[in-house]
């Protein structure tokens, strides 16, 4: 299983679970084998990623290395950022290690 | 000490929200309004009739089929979620003439934008009802910001060099050397403008939302989005540091940490075409 996002979606792979759109409404049931038409009508309910059986389809994102220097940069400026955040607290240490990700891979990209 | 009242007189002898606003929700109190009247009110002012139909064709609403008239989008998304959207747009369009010697307008629109974005994601992930009051919500939380520095603009240079040379937060700083904070003051605009409870008090306790126990939904939001636009860094407030989480706020909005990367990932995508459709400029619809 691997979380793919939808614009790397290829047709005849199957879903692992069920996908609802943002509102929470049911659009595609577990073990549907995805057309070019459900992936269109995903990408139009504003889907992100979904769940995708199968052992040999790459995770979305994963191929991507970011160099161990940007990454110490970004770190670096974050944690600034967090100075007076409550570094105790797990919403927060997520938030700051997701947004030192998000960065590094941002401007990796540019 | 200048008074909180004397600076809301002030700002408000420049600042004023356009007349279609008081117009759209007096037409929504009435029961026998149609939404060719709604249409009728938006397109007086054809600027702010494209802006919403931007809108409403954004990835935020990710409509199958194109959105061309206000009449189509108040069925699309709701009459009380676009008298939203027009006081969103209406608001920044208010603060227009503001200097850009004093702010960089560009950024602190920016970051209210993505507040709002986030805000209205996390009422999504909630089921409520009306996400864009979240929206619009979000997107006023620093009006006061823009108030101090254009009516004590020596004061708020002050509240800057001393937040930085002590590390502290801008608000603290704020009220260390005005007496107040831009919360209270962007709360006292907002009522001034007889904008709705809800907003007043998501923008006036967006620091601290357990201290209110009306709308601390709103406010909890509203506190979160904030914490998670500054994390991404998205625009500027003037604000260096990420705000402390409240106790309360995960509780409150029910909002927990496997919500963040799916967040994440819209907010980045919806908020660079909010920006987009917010700001704009008209001719290039």
């Amino acid at each position: 299983m691997a979380k793919v996002k939808v614009s790397d979606l290829q047709s005849g792979w199957v879903l692992a679970e069920d996908v609802h759109d943002l509102n929470g409404r049911f659009l595609m049931g577990k073990d549907c084998e995805l057309t070019e038409k459900h992936i269109r009508a995903l990408r139009a309910w504003g889907v992100n990623s979904i769940q995708v059986s199968g052992d040999d389809i790459p995770e979305s994102g994963s191929a991507v290395e970011i160099p161990e220097d940007l990454l110490t940069a970004v770190q670096t400026e974050q944690e600034k950022r967090f100075a007076h955040a409550d570094m105790q607290d797990d919403f927060t240490k997520e938030l700051l290690h997701q947004s030192i990700l998000y960065i590094a891979r941002s401007r990796f990209g540019k | 000490m200048v008074s909180p009242e004397q600076i809301i007189n002030g700002v408000t002898q420049v600042v004023s929200l356009p007349a279609v606003v008081m117009k759209l929700s007096e037409a929504i109190q009435d029961p026998r309004t149609s939404n060719q009247d709604i249409e009728n009110i938006v397109s007086e002012d054809s600027a702010l009739a494209a802006r919403v139909l931007r809108i409403a064709n954004s990835a935020m609403y990710s409509f199958p089929s194109k959105v061309d008239t206000i009449n189509k989008a108040v069925t699309v998304i709701g009459l009380q979620q676009l008298n939203d959207i027009v006081l969103a747009c209406s608001a920044v369009k208010a603060f227009q003439n503001v200097s850009q010697d004093i702010v960089d307008m560009e950024m602190f629109w920016q970051h209210s934008i993505a507040v709002g974005t986030a805000a209205r994601l996390l009422a999504v992930q909630r089921r409520e009802s009306n996400i864009e009051r979240f929206f619009t919500a979000g997107l006023l939380h620093d009006v006061g910001r823009l108030i101090l520095l254009m009516e004590l603009p020596v004061k708020s240079k002050e509240v800057i060099e001393h937040a930085s040379q002590e590390g502290c937060y801008l608000y603290h700083a704020e009220k260390k050397i005005i007496g107040y904070d831009h919360a209270m003051i962007g709360a006292m605009l907002l009522k001034k403008w007889k904008l709705p409870d809800s907003l007043v008090l998501s923008t006036h306790y967006h620091h601290k939302p357990s201290l209110t126990s009306q709308y601390q939904l709103e406010a909890s939001v509203v506190h979160l989005s904030d914490i998670i636009v500054h994390a991404m860094n998205y625009g500027s407030s003037g604000e260096k540091f990420v705000p402390a989480l409240g106790k309360k706020v995960l509780a409150t909005t029910d909002i927990g940490m496997d919500v963040l990367d799916n967040l994440l990932e819209q907010l980045s995508i919806q908020y660079v075409e909010a920006v987009k459709f917010i700001l704009g400029d008209d001719d290039s619809i």
